[in-house]
């Protein structure tokens, strides 16, 4: 076969994989969108927290993945989100629903901007995880010091959200209407991230993460789109903690520490962080884990650090690293998606 | 120092900690001029070179491009008033493409001439963009390599992909450091004929570092020769070649104060 043909059936392979891949995409959208009528309430609110574990695992992996910076205390954007859209449906703020999302995104982004300036404009990338740890445990301080937001107890009861719409009021108040609320949430919110990492943008991050030098020398401002990239990071898992606060009807100080900063560093180490959808799988394992052990108090504690260790040493690029590296072996192409 | 200069330095001081590394050099190259700064290892030329191009700050003295004082700017916005670097070990973005390499120089490009980028939506690369990188990358006799990952083709063509990512920008200047180094004869020869090449075509200047003597001849009509951080012979290829004292520097006669 001529080097022309071959790169032709490549091309053709790739594009109808791509297509394969939307379909399947697809499909599982429309699975998860009709899952209520397909399990029981217990599954259904955990596939629910899977989808936020995942936003936030995204969140990180932009991060880290594709910018090269790491954030070792990213659950206190989690918790910029979840307490503030806990207080504003608690407390009726008198704010739509949409609105308060979009507030608690933008006010993680603000605060990644404030961190992101002074950790990235003049310290080194280091300074940045610690910042960020920083950030969580002051946080943690503070809310466990606030009578309003339930000090150690954690802010419960709060109300789902009716979001009118103008026409027609919509009820998320029963559990499987937000939940529905919070696939259609989630693959919105995947989409543009997908965009980021694929558009300029993307290439300017991931140009970033290889060679921040070489970067600066065809005229890119590393320190800006680092800042830029910490943004839409904080901002996202600002807005995936948004959406984990009507789900789970109560916010508490276990989402603001070092243990919840860890969960989407993992579950972006076990899905694969050199794909954009590693983190998705990554949350999905650590879920499925997490469930088929409930009955065994630890057991899944074990398994998790168990595979970790075997993914560390035998596939550092994760689970979808793994299956790109086999696909090659086996001569078909992988790689990166 | 010429008032038609589109690169000058005077009197620059870089000094790490109370070390003084560069002690008052001045240079300058016209348009589409070339100057090779040589030296023995530790001779400061690498240090000039990231005092040129903004890498580390200067004790005193000034760098002017194009008439403006660019003394205080960083190395992306020295880039993009028209400044070229490639590295002594080649720096480009491993885990990319070839071709996304150069997409990715072609999009800072626009970004910094303030040029149209394309519909911001649209997630893959402008068509045209990617016409452009092809085109450079097939100038640079690596067309072939356009969709393998930088990580994995050879020494000698990173070094060409390197070259396309300073061209890329479209620089009034290119700082060359090593720009040969590590390459076999005919690699060597094929990249002097390259740059030769683009200083008769776009009228790029070269400021480079060399320790090839032929490739410095080949390309340069201007040799200068640092020392301890100092200039000790500046000229033309055949008066640096007949001076005594780089003769000393190089044959280890011993350091020259001046």
């Amino acid at each position: 076969m001529s080097q022309m043909s071959l790169t032709t059936v490549q091309c053709q392979q790739s594009g109808a994989e791509k297509r394969l891949g939307l379909i399947l995409l697809a499909l599982l959208v429309v699975l998860l969108f009709c899952a209520p009528s397909l399990v029981n309430p217990g599954i259904l609110f955990v596939i629910g927290l899977t989808l936020v574990q995942a936003v936030f695992a995204l969140s990180w992996n932009l991060l880290f993945g594709f910018t090269g910076l790491a954030s070792f205390g990213h659950a206190g954007f989690f918790a910029i989100g979840a307490y503030f859209t806990g207080a504003a449906l608690r407390y009726d703020f008198h704010l739509p629903f949409l609105l308060v999302l979009v507030i608690a995104g933008l006010g993680g982004a603000l605060v990644a901007w404030a961190i992101g300036v002074v950790a990235l404009k003049r310290l080194t990338g280091i300074f940045l995880a610690v910042l960020t740890v920083a950030l969580t445990e002051a946080m943690a301080k503070i809310i466990g010091f606030s009578p309003a937001l339930g000090e150690q107890d954690g802010l419960g009861n709060i109300p789902r959200p009716v979001i009118d719409l103008g026409l027609f009021d919509l009820d998320l108040t029963h559990g499987d209407a937000y939940y529905r609320f919070l696939v259609v949430a989630t693959v919105l919110i995947v989409a543009a991230l997908w965009w980021v990492v694929h558009s300029r943008l993307g290439r300017t991050f991931r140009a970033i993460r290889e060679d921040a030098d070489r970067a600066r020398f065809i005229g890119i401002d590393v320190a800006r789109y680092r800042v830029i990239s910490f943004m839409i990071s904080g901002g996202t898992a600002a807005l995936a903690g948004a959406l984990s606060a009507p789900l789970t009807r109560i916010v508490t100080l276990d989402q603001v520490n070092w243990l919840a900063s860890t969960q989407p560093i993992l579950n972006s180490l076990l899905g694969g962080f050199t794909s954009f959808w590693g983190p998705i799988v990554g949350s999905v394992a650590f879920s499925t884990i997490n469930y088929w052990t409930r009955s065994f108090p630890g057991l899944s504690e074990i398994m998790v650090g168990g595979i970790l260790v075997v993914v560390i040493l035998v596939a550092p690029t994760g689970i979808l690293g793994l299956i790109g590296k086999l696909r090659r072996n086996f001569g078909r192409k992988g790689g990166r998606t | 120092m010429t008032g038609s200069a589109l690169l000058s330095a005077t009197d620059l001081r870089v000094s790490y900690g109370a070390f003084e590394v560069i002690k008052g050099v001045s240079l300058s190259v016209n348009k589409g001029g070339a100057l090779a700064i040589i030296g023995p290892n530790g001779a400061g030329k690498s240090t000039l070179f990231k005092a040129l191009t903004g890498e580390i700050g200067c004790r005193s003295g000034e760098v002017n491009l194009l008439g403006k004082n660019v003394t205080g700017l960083p190395a992306h916005l020295r880039t993009a008033e028209g400044m070229g670097r490639t590295f002594q070990v080649s720096r480009v973005f491993l885990e990319l493409t070839a071709l996304e390499n150069v997409i990715v120089a072609l999009e800072s490009r626009q970004r910094c001439k303030k040029l149209g980028q394309g519909r911001w939506w649209r997630a893959s690369p402008e068509p045209v963009l990617v016409e452009e990188a092809a085109y450079l990358l097939s100038q640079l006799g690596i067309a072939h390599l356009r969709h393998e990952i930088a990580a994995t083709i050879s020494h000698g063509d990173r070094k060409r992909l390197e070259l396309a990512l300073a061209l890329a920008l479209e620089p009034l200047i290119l700082m060359l450091d090593e720009p040969t180094a590590g390459m076999a004869p005919a690699d060597r020869m094929h990249i002097v004929d390259l740059i030769l090449s683009i200083r008769k075509e776009k009228g790029v200047a070269v400021i480079m570092t060399e320790h090839d003597m032929d490739v410095i001849f080949s390309i340069s009509e201007r040799v200068m020769v640092l020392n301890y951080g100092e200039v000790i012979a500046e000229g033309t290829v055949a008066e640096v070649r007949s001076s005594q004292t780089v003769r000393d520097v190089y044959l280890g006669q011993g350091h020259v104060s001046c």
